[in-house]
């Protein structure tokens, strides 16, 4: 790192985004997001055979509900496996040392992974959002219903979104410390768990829980059911808080990997 | 290294906290997550799917059953089965109108006749008690009111309650006309003349003269009846 053709912040983001070229590559040919992006998209197309379920709305509700429902579970297991198990495969196949050895910072390496990951999560949300969008259109025209605002769809979408890669940074941060990619993901998801938990934390002996990022706030099916679109100040401080919490979240695992005997 | 970053998360969640606690304040709606849909969703198996997102469809499940244990005329498992589909999903109506309706108007007729006219007045109670927990978690709604008007009016014929019941649900928004009108008759029937006619006359001004379903004549004929009444006291 000491030729100066390796320093400057340009430099960082070339070998950053290499990094996360490289991550998102290797995510799309994993067998694991194949298997989840079609689960997740089978399961999207079969609200509409699972409408017989619906008791409780309007018809296009429940595929919406169902639909963003679908995209946010799959969502949040494609980032708590997929981070944890790329992040050891490149520590037992060594490919991070080979990395390592080159002018790469250890943060570089971190935040290009997570860049990576946050990548196929986009992916895998606009892929299912557009599959969504498509069987609502679809459906509401069959009804003779207007079409459902895109706008909003795009809101709920861009929300969930968010909370994947929120879980992913905190899988991320089990990552920089744990042995195995089973013990990283596991871990984050229960804490993805304890995070949609959050709001009970007010309660008892959990107030020191408040600390956790509050995942109940990126409800995107509530964000669709409204029937209105968000303020643009409502969505701007939840990508603030969302970021920050991936900043934090990654600037604890940068450093905890620092110090990580590889 | 590890206390360092502990102290550094916990300081981050700390000064993030105030604009977590702002955006809650602000959701499009209120992140429900409250303690006693988690106690009756946790032996379910469906808490991991509702948290997920996939609430319609659990309910709707939850719900199926509730109506084969009601052809089955198993009162506990009906009851039981409506707190899960409430618990999955409080936010469609449809639940907690017809679910109160089988717990109040239902459950009673499958009990033997002997104890039927006591336990009538325990399965009304566990309605209202339904309904109650509706308008908590729910949030106020004059449909939710007037079913709990209707059940104190025809299972346990507390007529001053019912009266309470019309009111509120007349007070809330888009609460339907009769409520208000049928808020006043039971004033009347409780004796209540003078307390029925000022009500009505308050909501005389809010009633369209071109809406057939605010009764405007009707209500207009009662107050005048009303106040020949009170004029002969």
């Amino acid at each position: 790192m000491d030729d100066p053709r390796h320093d400057g912040a340009a430099a960082s983001l070339r070998r950053l985004r290499l990094i996360a070229r490289h991550t998102l590559g290797e995510a799309v040919h994993l067998r694991l997001t194949l298997l989840l992006g079609l689960a997740g998209a089978g399961l999207v197309g079969a609200a509409l055979g699972l409408r017989d379920f619906n008791f409780g709305g309007a018809e296009l509700k429940f595929l919406g509900d169902f639909g963003l429902g679908v995209l946010g579970f799959f969502g949040m297991l494609l980032a708590a496996l997929t981070m944890a198990q790329l992040f050891f495969r490149d520590l037992e196949g060594r490919a991070a040392c080979f990395a390592l050895a080159r002018p790469v910072r250890r943060w570089e390496y971190v935040a290009g992974k997570f860049a990576g990951v946050a990548g196929v999560l986009a992916i895998f949300t606009a892929t299912l959002g557009l599959l969504l969008a498509g069987l609502l259109a679809g459906r509401a025209a069959q009804l003779g219903l207007p079409p459902p605002d895109l706008r909003l769809l795009l809101g709920a979408c861009g929300v969930l979104w968010l909370k994947s890669t929120l879980v992913a940074a905190m899988t991320l941060l089990v990552c920089s410390y744990a042995g195995s990619a089973l013990f990283a993901s596991g871990v984050g998801l229960m804490l993805t768990l304890v995070a949609h938990l959050r709001p009970l934390a007010h309660d008892g002996g959990m107030g020191w829980l408040r600390v956790w990022p509050n995942l109940a706030l990126f409800d995107g099916e509530s964000l669709l059911n409204a029937g209105q679109p968000v303020s643009a100040a409502w969505l701007l401080g939840l990508t603030g808080y969302g970021a920050a919490y991936v900043l934090l979240f990654g600037t604890v695992a940068a450093l905890a990997f620092r110090h990580r005997e590889l | 290294m590890t206390g360092l970053s502990l102290a550094a998360l916990f300081a981050g969640g700390v000064c993030l906290q105030p604009l977590g606690n702002h955006l809650q304040a602000l959701a499009a709606t209120p992140a429900g997550w409250h303690a006693g849909r988690l106690d009756a969703l946790a032996g379910s198996g469906g808490l991991l799917a509702a948290l997920g997102g996939m609430r319609p469809a659990l309910a709707g499940c939850f719900w199926l059953q509730a109506d084969l244990a009601w052809e089955k005329q198993d009162p506990a498992a009906t009851a039981a089965l409506l707190q899960l589909t409430v618990a999955a999903d409080d936010r469609p109506l449809y639940f907690w109108l017809n679910g109160a309706r089988m717990l109040a108007y239902d459950l009673p007729a499958w009990e033997p006749l002997a104890v039927r006219r006591q336990r009538t007045d325990a399965h009304s109670r566990l309605a209202l008690a339904f309904l109650e927990q509706g308008l908590r978690w729910h949030g106020p709604d004059a449909a939710l009111w007037v079913e709990m008007a209707n059940i104190h009016l025809r299972r346990t014929g507390d007529i001053e309650s019912a009266a309470r019941c019309y009111r509120l649900a007349a007070e809330a928004p888009h609460a339907p006309y009769y409520a208000a009108r049928i808020h006043a008759e039971l004033l009347r029937a409780l004796g209540r003349n003078r307390e029925a006619c000022d009500w009505l006359q308050r909501q005389l001004p809010k009633l369209p003269a071109d809406d057939p379903a605010a009764c405007r004549d009707v209500v207009l004929a009662r107050i005048r009846s009303l106040e020949r009444e009170l004029a002969a006291q």
